[in-house]
């Protein structure tokens, strides 16, 4: 018997990884269409994800050449889903406060490209303003306010 | 043995629960950037995330942000106006929104002095089991008369009045003056706003009913020395 339950465990387990890989809830970067001219962006996403601090002010500066592309207000919308969001975070925890400035940069290219897909995110950030620096809510509200309806 | 402990245990986790509540609120308004000016574009999806969200801090923060859109019609106050009626009757357990985010949507429906929502806010002053939205519904009604046409003005004037005579509602026979704890002392906190929302609103009809209540004594002192001043405030011209 309790072999079949940890079989079914199991299961249940590997149907919602799948699910989320489905439904892009990894944060991966498998969502994105981009042509080999623009493989440099798929790089500055990695480094924005899962990069040291100087890799990932390479990658801003690389969004921030690349604002008029599609692709990066989606990446944008996804770095800051998933990887800029830490319910743990506390200012006097030098790493974390690095990570908000990075996203605090991060809402600020994606304010600037006026995208509806913006919404959804800012608002994340502003109703949880306890975890992030006043500086990245502030971006965010203005971002909000800055779309282009 | 153990039940007075987890007694005063709830009372301890309770005391603490409010004072966090209050915190939030004011972190709420305070956190919404003054200049803040967002495009009527975004009402539709904020409208979606005050319904959905359960959080009442949240709903704070959203209905702040509702008010600072900018638009030349009644989008805005229209949808502030469903969050300040959504559940008139209220009450704990009742609903699921913020009492303070009603608050707020009701404030700004005064400041619109649009006199399309003076049923809701008499509703609101009828029905609403919260002494809070009361209040604010009654202030709402004294900016929105002062500015509304002579016809619509009677209209609030005249519901008013039926209030303050309404044994059933403010016209408390049985009221005891001298115990706060009395079953109707919330309800003549909103009566002492009825009574100041009269006295702006300055129509010598409701002379009567602030009469009444000097007369009678069945309110709290601050009531009656509202109506006092609100006689005072009448304009017989």
């Amino acid at each position: 018997m309790k072999i079949w339950a940890g079989v079914f465990v199991i299961l249940v387990a590997c149907f919602q990884l799948a699910g989320a890989q489905q439904t892009g809830l990894s944060g991966g970067d498998q969502d994105f269409q981009v042509d080999p001219s623009q493989e440099i962006l798929i790089r500055a996403y990695r480094m924005l994800a899962n990069g040291t601090l100087d890799e990932k002010n390479k990658g801003l500066a690389v969004f921030r050449e690349n604002t008029d592309k599609a692709v990066v207000v989606d990446m944008c919308v996804k770095l800051l889903t998933y990887f800029f969001q830490n319910p743990k975070f506390r200012e006097d925890d030098e790493t974390l406060y690095q990570n908000d400035v990075v996203a605090e940069k991060l809402v600020k290219i994606l304010g600037n490209t006026k995208s509806q897909k913006g919404f959804p995110v800012y608002l994340q950030i502003v109703m949880t303003p306890y975890i992030h620096r006043n500086d990245t809510v502030k971006a965010a509200w203005y971002s909000m306010a800055a779309i282009d309806w | 043995m153990m039940k007075p402990f987890f007694l005063l245990l709830s009372v301890l986790a309770m005391f603490l629960a409010t004072g966090t509540l209050s915190a939030q609120y004011q972190r709420s308004t305070i956190d919404v950037p003054d200049d803040l000016k967002i495009p009527e574009g975004a009402l539709p999806k904020l409208r979606e995330a005050f319904f959905r969200t359960q959080d009442w801090d949240g709903q704070v923060r959203l209905v702040v942000t509702i008010s600072r859109v900018t638009n030349d019609d009644l989008k805005k106050y229209d949808l502030l106006s469903e969050i300040a009626t959504w559940d008139v009757n209220g009450g704990i357990g009742a609903t699921n929104t913020s009492t303070f985010a009603r608050v707020i949507a009701i404030s700004n429906l005064g400041i619109s002095k649009s006199v399309t929502y003076i049923p809701g806010l008499l509703s609101i002053l009828n029905s609403d089991k919260l002494k809070d939205t009361r209040i604010e519904a009654a202030k709402a009604l004294s900016l929105i008369g002062v500015a509304a046409d002579d016809v619509n003005r009677m209209n609030i004037v005249t519901r008013l009045i039926e209030l303050l005579n309404d044994p059933q509602k403010y016209n408390f026979l049985n009221f005891n003056r001298a115990d706060r704890q009395d079953k109707f002392f919330n309800d003549d906190i909103v009566a002492e706003s009825i009574v100041n929302t009269l006295g702006d609103i300055g129509d010598p009809k409701c002379f009567g009913a602030l009469l009444n209540i000097v007369n009678q004594q069945n309110h709290r002192d601050e009531t009656i020395q509202a109506a006092w001043l609100a006689m005072k405030r009448i304009r017989w011209y």
